[in-house]
């Protein structure tokens, strides 16, 4: 099978299962026979990312004319394959399939119709995010990121009857689209300028040519769209309520796919962000600040899967923070690894939440004891985010410190991060693994069915060891990296295990398991919703004002223009109507006028 | 034109005039009719100023015997239905008057501005002369005129007939 | 001013009196009896041209018109009539049905 082929099946396998689920009521009515399709294309789809993955053909960009304009062709459609996206097609098809097999046994308790719905959903969503891999051009990323949006909002929004899930799927729908807006301006305007959208024009552009004065704009606003995907401070405020979403949307979306789209935006656009170096230092920074913020936030939630979301939004932000310093090869394996084992953290969390039914890590306690491998495979998890060797996380983290090594502030920022993000960590675990149950439920619990754990299994498996395929993923990008293990490394590790040791101290078995160990003060600062309450007031006070505005112009202004024409036409029948009196003297009067007016024209007309 | 004819047609106009304006002003049916009758027998007079005997016959003839007779009889029965007496209050006067000085105005200038030779000086037609054109030159006409008027005449009997048992 | 020209003004001064009459009257048989007076204005005109151009078609046509005239006042007379029955009055002001 050729190699363009296999490129068109990834996408168009999960792109038929959507369209055949969604289609045939039949189908989606049958639950487990919706899964079964779905998982099915989801499985092929993975067999020819891989496929493509081992059996390396050169670069290969395919594209058939969409737009025409002006005689020629505007927009192209098309697939693009090459070292860069060929991994990312792996590892994002490898994390859906074990997400979608693992949703079959979480969501077992759902109506048959709703679990139609939801691997609909699933579906649709492995093809936007292989199609957004697979771009060729600035449009159709466009499109895909658009359709991945679309995706988390339906997907978050699963459990429709919740109130405070359709909230939230509004808003990340509202804060990914206002982030979006910038990034369509930012396509626009490199369209203006450099005449194309295919990336490999864009490139050669930019190698060669002179640049314009403001290019710096380009990568701007390309940036709004991946500070609001990746949830990057201020933009970060949709993730946390993103998990309103069943656990393991959660898993596939927040944590390794959806979120990743922007920093894989980043790495394709890379070229764009080198025009501008100022650009590429505030990219740095808001990623460096990011990943500080969130893992401070981290720190003080007591529902498990906001530790993780924050954490989520933390890890994005060295990445972003990597790619900012220019280092490509640091924030695009970070990327990689992270998807691993978030995932893995994520579909763990969703076991214990599954047997305990809360999210609070308050109510658990002591799980270890009945679930093993979940306790197992979440301190897996753990570690690997924590950085601890020879996990992956240990390799990926150390290349996005070793990046920022010639920035110290940013440095200090990323350091602070890997101390506080073992801490917290830690925390959850030892709160929710260890210790003695705090509830009734958590008393009961018992370790959830292989169609769970076998997902986890599959994805610990590259969360501990894909550190090892650095040197083979260096070479799929061409560039040279290898690693290092220096002074800095060894202080990375070290900052992990006091974190791990603080968490220990202050969470253990021996403080029976006190959720909140730090200041009260701290903590309340760190909860305040002022953030929150920043957007309220923007959206209410002035979108919303806005918006009226705009309205009562449409109404009376644009509106009335057309009424006031109705209006008129109206009055001047009801005018005319009252020459109709019905009385046939006043008709003979005109009769007699009109004969006076001809006589007189007779007579004295010329 | 001699004073006589002067005084004569004066006379016949003033007539004329009075009664016309008689028929359209007077409040009583009755009396309206009768000033129309008073002015159509004037009429006659006019028509034999201009030489026209047979016209001025039949002009009394048909309309002071004919018309004013059917009229009276209109009056007297659409009196009967209405029950009261004939109202006669009129409105729009003011338009009215302003409306039939316009057309006076208009016809006037008219007749003043055209260019009128004095009378042909061929005598007047005869009864012959008529009735040569009645059975030659109009003769078309003349035939449909009859069949006109039996169609009016079967109109008017069944439109005013009474329908209901 | 010739007696033709006279005629004409007079006929003339008929036919606007009827009109005055036709606008103003109400009763239905006012109304006709004013249009009577601009159909003999009419035949004056006709019968004072005659005279002027010689010739019988002058009276041949006053003749037309007046057997006219008077067909169409006896079909009116009818027709107020039965609008006196329909509608009670022989009032015009109450026949406004046609009203926009």
């Amino acid at each position: 099978m050729s190699p363009l082929t296999l490129c068109l099946l990834v996408p168009a396998l999960p792109a038929l299962a959507a369209l055949l689920i969604g289609l045939v009521p039949a189908l989606r009515r049958r639950g487990d026979l919706a899964a079964g399709v779905s998982i099915t294309a989801a499985a092929l789809s993975l067999g020819a990312a891989l496929w493509l993955l081992l059996d390396p053909a050169p670069p290969l960009q395919a594209v058939a004319r969409w737009l025409p304009f002006a005689g020629s062709t505007l927009a192209e459609l098309g697939v693009r394959l090459d070292g860069t996206n060929a991994p990312m097609l792996v590892v994002v098809g490898l994390v859906a399939l074990c997400v979608q097999i693992y949703s079959v046994g979480y969501l077992s308790d759902e109506p048959p119709a709703s679990r139609g719905r939801y691997f609909t959903w699933q579906s649709l969503f492995l093809l936007a995010m292989q199609g957004f891999v697979l771009s060729p051009n600035l449009l159709q990323l466009f499109v895909f990121y658009e359709l991945i949006g679309l995706c988390s909002y339906l997907l978050i929004g699963f459990w429709h009857e919740r109130p405070s899930a359709g909230r939230a799927a509004v808003k990340a729908f509202w804060v990914t689209k206002f982030g979006d807006v910038g990034f369509l301006i930012g396509i626009i305007v490199a369209w203006s300028w450099f005449g194309t959208f295919d990336l490999r024009e864009l490139d050669a552009a930019v190698r060669t040519g002179p640049l314009p004065d403001l290019a710096w704009i380009v990568p701007a606003l390309i940036f709004c769209g991946v500070a609001s995907k990746s949830a990057q401070v201020p933009l970060h405020v949709w993730l946390p309520d993103a998990m309103e979403g069943p656990t393991p949307v959660s898993a596939l979306l927040h944590a390794a796919t959806m979120v990743a789209a922007g920093v894989f935006l980043l790495v394709r656009t890379t070229f764009l962000f080198e025009m501008s170096p100022a650009v590429q230092t505030v990219v740095m920074y808001v990623g460096a600040g990011t990943a500080l913020f969130a893992a401070l936030q981290g720190l003080a939630q007591n529902d498990i899967k906001r530790v993780l979301a924050y954490s989520t939004c933390s890890q994005l932000g060295l990445m972003v923070a990597a790619l900012g310093a220019g280092a490509v090869l640091s924030g695009y394996f970070h990327l990689l690894t992270h998807a691993f084992f978030k995932a893995l953290l994520f579909l763990a969390a969703g076991s214990a939440i599954h047997a305990i039914h809360t999210n609070d890590l308050r109510a658990m306690g002591g799980l270890a004891r009945a679930m093993r491998w979940t306790a197992l495979l979440f301190g897996l998890g753990a570690l690997a985010l924590a950085g601890i060797p020879p996990l992956s996380g240990f390799f990926s983290k150390e290349l996005v410190l070793a990046a920022l090594v010639d920035h110290p502030v940013a440095l200090a920022l990323a350091l602070a991060t890997t101390l506080l993000t073992p801490y917290y960590m830690g925390r959850a675990f030892l709160l929710a693994f260890v210790g003695t149950p705090r509830s009734e439920a958590a008393r009961h619990a018992h370790e959830s069915g292989w169609s769970l754990l076998g997902p986890m299994l599959a994805l610990a498996i590259p969360a501990a060891a894909a550190g090892f395929l650095l040197p083979d993923f260096a070479r799929s990008l061409g560039v040279e990296g290898g690693f290092h293990f220096d002074a800095l490394g060894a202080v990375a590790v070290g900052l992990a295990l006091v974190g791990l040791g603080a968490a220990w101290f202050l969470h253990g078995p021996r403080r029976a398991g006190r959720a909140d160990a730090l200041p009260a003060g701290f903590l309340a600062l760190v909860r305040s919703s002022a953030i929150d309450d920043f957007y309220e007031i923007l959206w209410r006070r002035v979108l919303l004002v806005f918006s009226r505005m705009v309205g009562w112009f449409d109404r009376y202004v644009v509106d009335g223009m057309i009424n006031v024409v109705g209006a008129a036409t109206l009055a001047l029948g009801g005018g005319l109507r009252r020459v109709q009196t019905g009385l046939a003297r006043d008709y003979v009067l005109a009769l007699f006028l009109g004969l006076v007016a001809l006589a007189a024209w007779g007579v004295w007309g010329t | 034109m001699s004073g006589l004819e002067v005084l004569g047609l004066s006379l016949l106009a003033g007539v004329i005039l009075l009664g016309a304006l008689g028929t359209v002003i007077s409040k009583d049916l009755v009396r309206a009719v009768l000033w129309l009758a008073l002015t159509l027998v004037a009429t006659a007079g006019i028509y034999l100023k201009l030489l026209a005997g047979f016209l001025a016959g039949t002009q009394v003839l048909l309309y002071a015997g004919g018309v004013i007779t059917l009229a009276i009889f209109a009056v007297m029965l659409s009196q009967r239905v209405e029950g009261a007496g004939v109202r006669q209050e009129s409105r729009g006067l003011v338009v009215g008057a302003l409306a039939a000085i316009a057309v006076g105005g208009v016809l006037v200038a008219g007749i003043l501005a055209a260019p009128l030779a004095a009378a042909a000086a061929v005598p007047p037609p005869s009864v012959t002369d008529l009735a040569a054109s009645f059975m030659g030159e109009f003769l078309l006409p003349f035939e449909v005129l009859s069949v006109l008027l039996v169609a009016v005449m079967v109109a008017a009997i069944t439109i005013a007939r009474r329908t209901d048992p | 001013m010739s007696d033709v020209q006279a005629c004409l003004l007079l006929a003339a001064a008929m036919f606007s009196i009827g009109v005055y009459g036709v606008l103003t009257r109400r009763n239905a048989i006012g109304i006709l009896l004013a249009v009577e007076l601009m159909a003999n204005a009419v035949n004056i005109n006709l019968v004072a041209f005659g005279r002027l151009h010689g010739g019988p078609t002058g009276q041949i046509f006053a003749l037309f018109a007046i057997a006219l005239t008077v067909a169409e006042v006896a079909l009116g007379l009818a027709l107020v009539l039965l609008l006196a029955r329909t509608q009670r009055t022989a009032d015009v002001d109450e026949a406004r049905l046609l009203r926009g």
